[in-house]
C-alpha cells in the first residue's frame, strides 16, 4: 500500500514536471563537429552521421547496457539455434514510424536486405559478415541466418547500422532520403540547413521508451533539438560560455575550465572504446625481432604522454584492446604488458647488441646507428603531441627517431609501402572483432607475418557467440598479442562533454550515443 | 635643413662613393628602413647565434611544467609539452629565415632565367615560356603548393620547394617586362655593336641592370614565402614535429586560444613582427633604390 502511494506520488511529480517543461517550449542546442553528408544509415558510415542517426532518429532491436550486455529494445526477446547460426527476434507490437507506418518484421527485412543488396554499395556490407538471409516468419517475428556463427553481429544491431527506417519513406524519397530520414525515434527531422544546422522536433506520438537504461519512459522532455555545425573547438567553447549551446563535446584541452565552473556541468565518460598504439613494420629489421619491439614498449612513458597529449583525460593502456570494449582483460594487460621501465629497455637493447660504441649518445649495431622513422597522422594535435613524447622517451634509451606526419589520405596508404619503421595509430571500435580486423595476418597494413595460432584464435573469437566463451577467447588473444608485442598500446582517451548547469540527465550510453529523451532543462 | 640640401647638391656635383654606399647611407636615414632593418638584424642574429643564446633546450619536453604563463623564468611561458616558448621562438627564427631565403632563391633563380629567356629569346621561346607561366598563375596559389607537396611528400624542404615553385611565375613576368623595356636601350645597343653574344647580353648586360628591381621584389616575396610556408605547416604539410617552425607552433597551439593565450600569442606575434619588419625594410629598399632617388 505504502509502495503504491509512493509510486503514485512519483507519477504525479513526473507529470507535473512534464507539463512544466512542455509549457516553456524548451529547445536543446547541441554541437555537431561537421555537417553529415547523409542521414541514411545504409549509405553512410561517418562517425557524425552515426551519432545523429542513432541518438535521435532511429531505434534498434537491442541496446547495450552499462555492463556491455545486449538488452531488448524494439525486440521483445530473441533466441539462438543450437548451431548458433540463426537468431530469431520477436518484435514489440504497436510501434509506428514518424510517418505513421507500422514497424514490423517487413521493415526489419527491408532494412537488412537493402544493406546486403550489391546495388546499394553500402559501407556496412562488410560488417554483416556471414549473414546470408533475413526472413519475416510472421508480422512480428524475424529470422537472421548466417553461414557460420558471427559474434560481432549484436554490435551491428545495437549501433547506428541497425536503426530502422520506414520502408515506405525510403521508397518514396529515393536518393533524397538521406536528407529526410523517417524512423521510430523520440525526435523527427524538421529542417536541415546544409552546413549550418539540423532541427529536430519532438515525436509527440512516441511509444513507450523500452530501454532499461533510460530514465524517462515517455515522450522526450525538450520540444526541439537544434544541432549547430561548429567545427572549431574554440568556437564551441565560446558558444557554451555565451549560453548558445546547451552542451558540447570538447577536446580535453578545453574541458578543465568548465570543471570547477558553477554555471556548467561536465560529463566525463571513461569507458573509452578507442586505443592509441605504436605499430611496427614487422617486415623490416630490427623490428622483426620481438625483443626489439619489447624494448620500445618498456621505453614509453604513458603517464607523461597522457598528461601532455590529453591533459590527463584518459587511461594509460598496457593491453591491445580498449578498456571499454567487452572482453577487455585488465589482468592480462597487467601481467603481459610492457609498463614504463627505461632500465629494462636499455638492458634488452644491450643484450641485442645495440650499444653506443662511438659515444654520440645514439646506440648502434654493426656500424648502423639506431635511427628510425615513425609516421603519424597530422590532423590531430593529440597524436602529434604523443609522437613528440615518444620521441623524447626513445632518445632517453639511445634511439633517435624522426617523425613524419601527414593527413590521413597520405599517411594511411603510405603504410602499405616499406619506407617506415613504426607508426602511431588510433582506432575506435565497439567490439573485440577489431583485433581480428587489425592484427590477423597480414594485418590491416599487410606487414604482419603469418602466425597460425594467433590467426586461428582471432577467427575463433569472431565465431564464438556465447558471451562468456567469447570473452575467454578474446582474453587469450590479448595475451598472445602482448607476448608477440604485435603493437605497443599507449592510451585510451575519455569522452569529455560540458553542459550548462541547468541541463540535467545528459547521459551517454555504452555505444557512445546520447539518450535524448532523458535530457531536460531545470528551471 | 638648408645644410642638408647643400650637402646633397655637393654629392651630386662630385660623387664620393659607389652606388651601394650611397644607397646604404640613404637606407640608414630612412625611418621604415631603420625599424625594418632593426627587426631583420635581430632575426638574422637569432638565426646565426645558435643554441648558445637559448635559455632552455627548445626541444626537451617537460609535461609537469606544461602551459605555464609568462614569467621571469619563462619569458614567453611554456607550451603544451612544457617547452620554453622563448627558446622555441628564438630557435624557430632560423627556420623562418631559411624558408624565406631558400624558397626565394629557388623562385628567383628559375623565375629570372625564364624571364630573361622569354624576353630575349625570340618569339617562340617567349610564347612557350609565358604559357607555362600562365598555367602556373592559373592555379590558385595554395592549391599549387598543395599539389607540389602532394607529389614530393610533406617535409620542411618540400615546403620550401613548393613555395619556390609558387613564386617563379611572378619573377618570370617581372623580368620579361624589364628585358623587353631594356632590349633596345643604348647601352644594350653598344654591347651588341661590340659583338657580344646574345646570352652574354642577356645575362651579362641586361641582368645586372634589372637587379635592383629584383631585390625590391624579393624583399616583398620573402615575407610572403614565410607566410605561405607557415600556412603549409599549419596544414601539417610543412615542418615536422618537433621542429619549432612558427606556423607549425601556431597550429598546435590553436586549441589553447582561450585557456593559455601565450602559446598562441608567441608564434603569432613572432610571425607578425618579422613580416612587418621585412615589409618595412622592403619599402625602404624600394625608396632608396629608386633610380630617381639614386641620381640625386
Amino acid at each position: 500500500m505504502k509502495l503504491q502511494k509512493l509510486t503514485q506520488m512519483g507519477l504525479a511529480s513526473a507529470v507535473a514536471l512534464f507539463v512544466a517543461s512542455g509549457a516553456n517550449a524548451e529547445t536543446l542546442r547541441f554541437r555537431l563537429g561537421e555537417d553529415p553528408e547523409s542521414l541514411y544509415n545504409v549509405e553512410t558510415n561517418s562517425l557524425t552521421a552515426n551519432t545523429v542517426i542513432a541518438s535521435y532518429l532511429l531505434e534498434r532491436l537491442v541496446y547495450f547496457d552499462k555492463n556491455g550486455d545486449a538488452k531488448p529494445w524494439l525486440a521483445e526477446s530473441w533466441e539462438l539455434n543450437e548451431a548458433q547460426t540463426e537468431i530469431t527476434f520477436k518484435l514489440r507490437n504497436g510501434i509506428t514510424f514518424h510517418d505513421g507506418e507500422p514497424f514490423n518484421a517487413d521493415a526489419v527485412v527491408y532494412h537488412f536486405n537493402t544493406i546486403l543488396a550489391p546495388e546499394s554499395a553500402s559501407p556496412h556490407l562488410a560488417s554483416m559478415g556471414p549473414l546470408t538471409s533475413i526472413e519475416a516468419l510472421d508480422d512480428l517475428t524475424v529470422k537472421f541466418t548466417f553461414s557460420e556463427p558471427y559474434a560481432p553481429f549484436f554490435n551491428e544491431l545495437a549501433g547506428a547500422t541497425g536503426g530502422f527506417n520506414s520502408p515506405k519513406a525510403v521508397e518514396a524519397a529515393g536518393s533524397g532520403y538521406g536528407r529526410a530520414p523517417v524512423g521510430t525515434g523520440p525526435y523527427m527531422i524538421d529542417q536541415w540547413i546544409p552546413g549550418t544546422e539540423i532541427k529536430f522536433v519532438r515525436n509527440d506520438n512516441y511509444h513507450e521508451q523500452f530501454r532499461g537504461d533510460a530514465v524517462n519512459k515517455g515522450a522526450p522532455h525538450a520540444e526541439e533539438i537544434l544541432l549547430s555545425v561548429i567545427s572549431e573547438d574554440g568556437v564551441a567553447q565560446a558558444a557554451l560560455e555565451a549560453g548558445e549551446l546547451s552542451a558540447s563535446m570538447l577536446l580535453s584541452d578545453t574541458i578543465a575550465q568548465f570543471m570547477d565552473h558553477p554555471d556548467f556541468n561536465t560529463v566525463i565518460d571513461e569507458t573509452a572504446t578507442n586505443l592509441m598504439f605504436l605499430e611496427f613494420n614487422h617486415q623490416k629489421a630490427p623490428f622483426d625481432d620481438v625483443n626489439m619491439r619489447k624494448a620500445i614498449g618498456y621505453a614509453i612513458d604513458r603517464e607523461s604522454a597522457l598528461a601532455a597529449a590529453w591533459d590527463g583525460f584518459g587511461t594509460a593502456a598496457l593491453g591491445p584492446l580498449a578498456l571499454g570494449i567487452p572482453g577487455f582483460d585488465g589482468e592480462v594487460a597487467a601481467k603481459y604488458g610492457t609498463p614504463y621501465d627505461p632500465e629494462k629497455a636499455k638492458a634488452i637493447l644491450d643484450d641485442l647488441g645495440w650499444v653506443d660504441s662511438d659515444g654520440d649518445g645514439i646506440r648502434d649495431k654493426d656500424g648502423k646507428p639506431a635511427e628510425f622513422l615513425i609516421k603519424g597522422y597530422a590532423g590531430y594535435a593529440h597524436s602529434s603531441r604523443t609522437l613528440q613524447v615518444i620521441q623524447a622517451n626513445l632518445a632517453q634509451i639511445g634511439i633517435n627517431v624522426t617523425l613524419e606526419t601527414a593527413d590521413w589520405g597520405a599517411f594511411y596508404p603510405s603504410l602499405l609501402d616499406d619506407g617506415w619503421d613504426m607508426d602511431l595509430m588510433r582506432w575506435t571500435a565497439r567490439d573485440a572483432g577489431i583485433l581480428g580486423e587489425l592484427f590477423r595476418s597480414p594485418g590491416h597494413r599487410q606487414k604482419l607475418p603469418a602466425n597460425a595460432p594467433l590467426d586461428d584464435l582471432l577467427t575463433r573469437c569472431n565465431s564464438t557467440v556465447d558471451p562468456a566463451a567469447r570473452n575467454e577467447c578474446v582474453s587469450e588473444a590479448q595475451r598472445m598479442l602482448l607476448e608477440n608485442v604485435t603493437i605497443v598500446p599507449i592510451m585510451s582517451n575519455w569522452t569529455v562533454i560540458a553542459t550548462q548547469g541547468n541541463v540535467k540527465d545528459y547521459t551517454i550510453d555504452r555505444m557512445g550515443y546520447l539518450i535524448p529523451g532523458d535530457v531536460r532543462i531545470e528551471d | 635643413m638648408t645644410d642638408m640640401i647643400l650637402e646633397e647638391q655637393q654629392t651630386f656635383g662630385k660623387p664620393t662613393g659607389s652606388n651601394f654606399a650611397r644607397a646604404m647611407r640613404r637606407l640608414l636615414r630612412h625611418r621604415s628602413g631603420q625599424v625594418g632593418g632593426g627587426v631583420v638584424l635581430v632575426l638574422v642574429f637569432c638565426a646565426l647565434a645558435g643554441e648558445s643564446i637559448l635559455p632552455y633546450d627548445p626541444l626537451s619536453i617537460d609535461p609537469i611544467n606544461r602551459l605555464k604563463p609568462p614569467s621571469a623564468e619563462h619569458f614567453f611561458g611554456t607550451d603544451e609539452l612544457g617547452r620554453d616558448l622563448f627558446s622555441r621562438i628564438l630557435y624557430g627564427s632560423r627556420y623562418t629565415l631559411m624558408i624565406g631565403l631558400v624558397s626565394t632563391v629557388i623562385a628567383a633563380t628559375f623565375g629570372i632565367t625564364m624571364g630573361l629567356l622569354a624576353g630575349g629569346g625570340g618569339k617562340w621561346a617567349d610564347m612557350l615560356i609565358m604559357r607555362v607561366v600562365d598555367v602556373l598563375l592559373a592555379f590558385p596559389y595554395i592549391l599549387l603548393l598543395l599539389a607540389v607537396v602532394a607529389i614530393l611528400g610533406p617535409s620542411l624542404w618540400t615546403a620550401m620547394i613548393a613555395v619556390g615553385v609558387g613564386g617563379m611565375p611572378g619573377y618570370a613576368r617581372l623580368i620579361r617586362g624589364e628585358v623587353l623595356a631594356q632590349k633596345d636601350a643604348e647601352y644594350v645597343e653598344a654591347m651588341r655593336a661590340l659583338g657580344a653574344s646574345h646570352l652574354r647580353i642577356l645575362f651579362g648586360t641586361i641582368l645586372p641592370n634589372v637587379l635592383p628591381q629584383m631585390v625590391i621584389y624579393a624583399s616583398f616575396t620573402i615575407p610572403l614565402a614565410i607566410l605561405a610556408a607557415a600556412a603549409l605547416s599549419f596544414l601539417g604539410l610543412g615542418a615536422q614535429p618537433p621542429i619549432p617552425e612558427w606556423g607549425a607552433m601556431l597550429v598546435d597551439a590553436r586549441t589553447f586560444l582561450r585557456t593559455a593565450w601565450w602559446v598562441v600569442a608567441a608564434p603569432g606575434m613572432a610571425i607578425f613582427v618579422s613580416i612587418l619588419g621585412m615589409n618595412l625594410f622592403g619599402n625602404a629598399l624600394r625608396d632608396v633604390l629608386d633610380p630617381k632617388e639614386m641620381s640625386k
